[in-house]
């Protein structure tokens, strides 16, 4: 059974007075099964936020249901088993960096010895140990960032939801941001993730789904949304066509793209094998390939101006 | 309950951090230290002089007008910082960034809005211990007179305040800001209040219309005047009598307010 599934949710932000309105969210449904790391991806304005908050009880939807855990879980239950990481989160900023973690984990049912314990390491964890007896309000963005992380693990949720979370992280603090939803992920934990960095997103997601003007447009395993069926890069330690001439190159659909590396076009990957099979039989040396792929990044932006294109029609 | 206490909890440490508390002990020992040099200096012979003569029967014959006095000047101050200390209480929760970590938290509305407003009372009730006992003990040392039932302004004021902070925090969480909760609550603290409380004397000069108004608006606005006057009076020094209709529709605008507060709430989005 998924861990959170939406059906047809719908936002229309400042209803009523017709020209004001804002469809947030269109008709939105979707799964998510436990233990993934899920991404969302879409433009600004798209409704990603909208989304996480409506599914938090922070805003109310205008139609359209979701479940969280199980069916008999209410929110309230259920939120103790969430963290939250919000976009542009503003703590109190008369508390340090240890006050903070105490009082939002004892809103989330942690006291005495074991929240001090949590904040602690969770501080270590985020790499802000110095910091915590420091007033937020003079905390860099990435700072709070970091702090904002802490605050959403320190009960230790299964299901995490981080909107941006690397926002205003440097490159290094990124890399331990994803190193640390790996680890999260290989504790069982599922993970929502809203992000413009796609880059980023591939390296982590298994699963996504790309939304525009609040309509799920394409949803899908990363893997399979990027591949390119049946081309492949290969670099070997010889030139073919000085070793074989050039009819062995267009024989084998093979075609160079740069000293010693080619790319082969294949119908399925067998064709791949049995050229392998040839070039070790000649004494050729693979030095590496690989299957192409597309990046998200172009996935995204094709899925995102058809999409386009279908509404300005 | 418990999430109710760790909101109450936070409501106060931010009082600390927001020198809310270091401001009223500064305002309020100011008062009492002024309250010792009235007392040592004035009362005894100014009262002297009031009661003409030598004839005053009792210690309690000067204290307790000067009492009275201190009341009616201090109280409203006390009310008036209080107001405007609490004022933004309710921002702090709900503005743009920090409403959705409350909110997404495992703690419901309800327990959010209510922590942040009896903590507000909580404050505001420490301050004013603080402040009676104060000029209380002063009196009571200098004069050896002790008369506990002025302590009664302690819950007297506490009430008020809860009245008044009910109001607060229904155009807190309406607005989204502290201004227009603040101007309204002086509003009706200052102005309004004090002139239907004084409508015996000039309904009788008005139009048919306008007595029904004010007759209406006296029994909906919370009668803070009243029960600043009027109560400790009567609790304190025995004076006069009260009307218990005046406890009755301040507690009624009370409960309505936080009603309202809350179906406001329960529902808006952040
Ligand atoms: N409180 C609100 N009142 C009115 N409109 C809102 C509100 N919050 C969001 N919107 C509108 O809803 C739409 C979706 O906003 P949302 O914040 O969900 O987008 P997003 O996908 O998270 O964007 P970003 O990538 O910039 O964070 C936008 O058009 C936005 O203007
Ligand atoms: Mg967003």
């Amino acid at each position: 059974m998924p861990i959170l599934e939406i059906n047809n949710l719908t936002k229309i932000y400042n209803g009523g007075v017709k020209k004001n309105e804002i469809k947030a969210l269109d008709d939105f449904s979707l799964k998510i099964e436990e233990g993934t790391i899920f991404g969302l991806l879409g433009q600004n304005g798209a409704g990603k936020t909208t989304l996480i908050k409506i599914l938090l009880g922070i805003t109310f939807p205008t139609k359209g249901t979701f479940r969280i855990f199980d069916s008999n879980t209410s929110l309230e239950e259920a939120k103790m088993k969430i963290g939250y990481l919000p976009e542009n989160h503003k703590f109190p900023n008369f508390l340090t960096g240890n006050e903070v973690l105490k009082y939002f984990g004892m809103m989330s049912g942690l006291s005495g010895k074991s929240l001090e314990l949590k904040i602690s390491e969770m501080l270590e964890l985020v790499d802000m140990t110095k910091w915590g007896k420091t007033k937020v309000k003079v905390y860099s963005k990435g700072m709070m960032q970091r702090l904002g992380l802490a605050q959403a693990l320190i009960h230790d949720p299964q299901l995490i939801f981080l909107d941006e979370p690397t926002d205003g992280v440097d490159p290094i603090g990124r890399k331990e941001i994803r190193n640390l939803l790996i680890l999260l992920k290989e504790k069982g934990k599922t993970i929502f993730l809203n992000s413009h960095l796609l880059s980023e997103v591939e390296l982590v997601t298994d699963h996504i789904a790309i939304m525009n003007r609040g309509k799920l447009i394409k949803e899908g395993n990363v893997l399979e949304l990027t591949k390119k069926e049946e081309v492949y890069n290969i670099i070997l330690d010889v030139n073919l066509e000085e070793l074989f001439g050039e009819h062995y190159l267009t024989n084998n659909s093979l075609s160079k793209v740069a000293d010693r590396t080619y790319t082969i076009r294949v119908q399925d990957s067998s064709e791949f094998n049995l050229l392998i099979d040839k070039l070790r039989a000649s004494g050729v040396t693979i030095k590496e390939f690989s299957q192409q792929k597309n990046s998200l990044e172009d996935i995204f932006i094709s899925l995102v101006n058809e999409a386009e294109k279908g509404i300005s029609k | 309950m418990k999430n109710i206490w760790i909101i109450i909890l936070f409501t106060l440490r931010e009082a600390i951090s927001r020198k809310i508390f270091l401001a009223f002990a500064i305002i309020s020992t100011l008062a009492i230290l002024g309250n010792y040099v009235v007392v040592t200096l004035f009362v005894r012979d100014l009262m002297r002089t009031v009661a003409g003569s030598e004839q005053y029967a009792s210690i309690a014959d000067f204290i307790v007008p000067y009492q009275l006095g201190v009341i009616s000047t201090v109280a409203g101050l006390g009310i008036m910082l209080s107001i405007f200390a609490a004022s933004s209480l309710i921002q702090t929760i709900l503005e743009k960034g920090a409403a959705d970590i409350f909110l997404s938290k495992p703690i419901s509305r309800i327990e959010l809005l209510m922590g942040r407003y009896l903590g507000g009372v909580l404050i505001v009730f420490i301050n004013i211990v603080y402040l009676f006992v104060g000029i209380w003990g002063v009196i009571g040392l200098k004069f050896d007179y002790w008369n506990f039932e002025f302590l009664y302004i302690i819950p007297v004021l506490t009430f008020m305040f809860a009245i008044l902070n009910s109001l607060l925090l229904f155009f807190g969480v309406l607005t989204n800001g502290s201004v227009v909760g603040m101007m309204s609550t002086y509003f009706v603290y200052i102005i309004l209040s004090p002139i239907l409380a004084a409508k015996d004397s000039y309904i009788e000069a008005m139009s048919g219309t306008w007595q029904n108004i004010i007759e209406v608006l006296y029994y909906i606005i919370p009668k803070t005047a009243e029960l600043q006057n009027n109560l400790n009076a009567y609790l304190i020094f025995e004076k006069g009598s009260v009307n218990p209709q005046i406890v009755i529709t301040s507690l009624m605008f009370m409960f309505v307010m936080l009603g309202g507060t809350i179906l406001v709430f329960r529902k808006k989005d952040y």
